[in-house]
């Protein structure tokens, strides 16, 4: 039956779906410097570019962040509160203290003093983990899409900003002119395995809205059939994870400088379609 | 839809062992009262009263006045609203029919909208509505999202969050809310419901009534008599 309603919709726009891409590229880029680390002892290299990387995505990302708000000067008055319900309230301040440690982080290793950076690591991998699923955690406080209703997100989050995160480093280090020890920078098996657990994920994410509510077999349908069936299954699925993935480890021997660079920029697009379908998606079907 | 039994209403605030250790020092605070200038019977400005609404969709016409008197009172901005009509149409020809189903800010007394809000903009006020500080909204639009009723929304010109306010700046000087007073079929009754004298606390006590979307536990003081769909 037909019926005529008002629906207003939360203010979510491109500039919140970019600052979900910066936001987990820094996360993300701090996990990997710290994991790298401790790694191997040819992958200080990528510990240092990835730590290089984190408060560069940060900033824009807290820039993005600041300018989508309706009032982007009044953004301190975040600052002088602390409001345990609000999760904006918790982001804010772990993304204040991130900004911090990740700058001295990043700084230590710029000096090569990869030991101090390490310890520093510890206090910051937290703040890091928090900043990749705040993204997730800030669109299930919003009620009504079935998309965002969802105690995956956080992780789909989490696991793209990984995965964007070794994609910079890689297209960082190829285009400075690095030569990869390993094919990838060793950073091979690691982008096959989240790239795996990210399609895993929204696999079963798409299921439980298939075995849900009408409303959200509606958006699975809309996911898939309907009208971002070309953004979700062709640029998210295909373009973004299949086909890197089948590049990875169909070509992955081989030592050359486009294959690097082209599966990096595939997984980008990849990451970057995620985010703004569940934006955009999230936002139609509420 | 799931018909509310009146315990849910602001009452239930207060159990009956709070309320014993409360009158316990009532003496005391009568004494203090009693020095006190006499307050009006209006308003008095303080958490005892619980305001709401109870709408008749019986007598609803789906004339659309509140909403054009809301917008005229609060001068809201176009594709935005404060306070609407929902229609639903029904049936197959010839056998058809429209339903109305008038929307306000809910006045929940547990609103996500306000746990979400990062700088306490959104707040309880002195009356005990929910509301919103215009200098301390910075336009996150979270509570918009928030609130499962989809009431509130980004002002596109203040660029802050705005909602219905149940006119408090009208019952304050002891007058209807807007979309009450132009309501011409008088389906709309503003009131106390802590009140058990007040017209809405006894529509409530001799009526079937339900909420919007109660089993969000949300608790609601719109009240609604009659069938709706949402």
């Amino acid at each position: 039956m037909p019926s005529y309603d008002i629906y207003h919709l939360p203010a979510l726009n491109w500039m919140i779906a970019l600052y979900f891409f910066f936001g987990g590229l820094a996360g993300g880029g701090f996990l990997l410097s710290f994991w790298a680390g401790y790694g191997k002892e040819n992958s200080g290299h990528l510990a240092r570019a990835s730590a290089q990387i984190t408060p560069i995505a940060l900033i824009i990302g807290l820039l993005l962040l600041v300018f989508h708000l309706g009032h982007p000067f009044r953004f301190w008055l975040t600052l002088t509160t602390f409001r345990p319900s609000s999760v904006i309230s918790w982001g804010t301040w772990v993304l204040t203290l991130f900004m911090i440690v990740s700058t001295v982080y990043a700084f230590l290793w710029r000096i090569n003093k990869g030991g101090s950076a390490k310890v520093l690591g510890w206090l910051g991998v937290p703040l890091a983990l928090f900043t990749s699923i705040y993204t997730g955690l800030l669109l299930m406080q919003l009620s009504g899409s079935p998309l965002w209703d969802s105690a995956l997100l956080p992780w789909i989050f989490l696991v793209g900003g990984l995965v964007s995160a070794a994609a910079v480093s890689v297209l960082v280090l190829t285009l400075t002119g690095h030569e990869p020890a390993e094919p990838f920078f060793g950073l091979k098996r690691y982008i096959c395995a989240l790239v795996i657990l990210e399609l895993v994920m929204v696999g079963s994410e798409l299921v439980a809205l298939y075995t849900g509510s009408a409303e959200s077999a509606r958006v699975a349908n809309m996911l898939l059939i309907g009208r971002f069936s070309v953004w979700f299954v062709g640029l998210q699925i295909i373009v973004g994870s299949v086909l890197p993935l089948g590049l990875l480890i169909l070509a992955g021997a081989f030592r050359s400088r486009i294959l690097p660079v082209l599966v990096s920029v595939l997984l980008l697009i990849g990451v970057l379609t995620v985010r703004f379908v569940v934006v955009f998606a999230g936002r139609i079907s509420l | 839809m799931a018909y509310n039994k009146a315990t849910e209403r602001c009452k239930s605030v207060t159990s009956r062992r709070e309320f014993i250790v409360a009158s316990a020092p009532a003496g005391l605070a009568a004494t203090v009262l009693a020095t006190q200038k006499p307050l009006g019977n209006v308003h008095r400005g303080a958490r005892d009263k619980c305001y709401g609404m109870v709408i008749d969709l019986r007598r609803c016409i789906g004339c659309h006045a509140c909403s054009v008197a809301c917008k005229s009172e609060f001068n809201v901005p176009l594709g935005v609203w404060r306070s609407w009509v929902k229609i639903t149409e029904d049936g197959k020809y010839p056998n058809v029919r429209r339903t109305f189903l008038p929307k306000l800010c809910n006045n929940c007394r547990k609103t996500p909208c306000i746990s979400v809000c990062p700088t306490g903009a959104s707040h309880y006020d002195e009356h005990g509505v929910s509301s919103i500080n215009q200098n301390k909204c910075i336009g996150c639009g979270l509570c918009v999202g928030a609130c499962p009723y989809k009431m509130r929304f980004v002002n596109p010109e203040k660029r802050i969050a705005e909602k219905c306010t149940l006119c408090m700046h009208r019952v304050a000087k002891g007058v209807a809310p807007a979309c009450v007073n132009t309501c011409v079929g008088r389906a709309r009754v503003f009131g106390d419901f802590n009140d058990p004298e007040s017209e809405v606390s006894s529509l409530v006590r001799t009526n079937k009534t339900a909420t919007l979307r109660p089993q969000l536990g949300t608790k609601p003081q719109v009240y609604y008599i009659g069938d709706f769909d949402e």
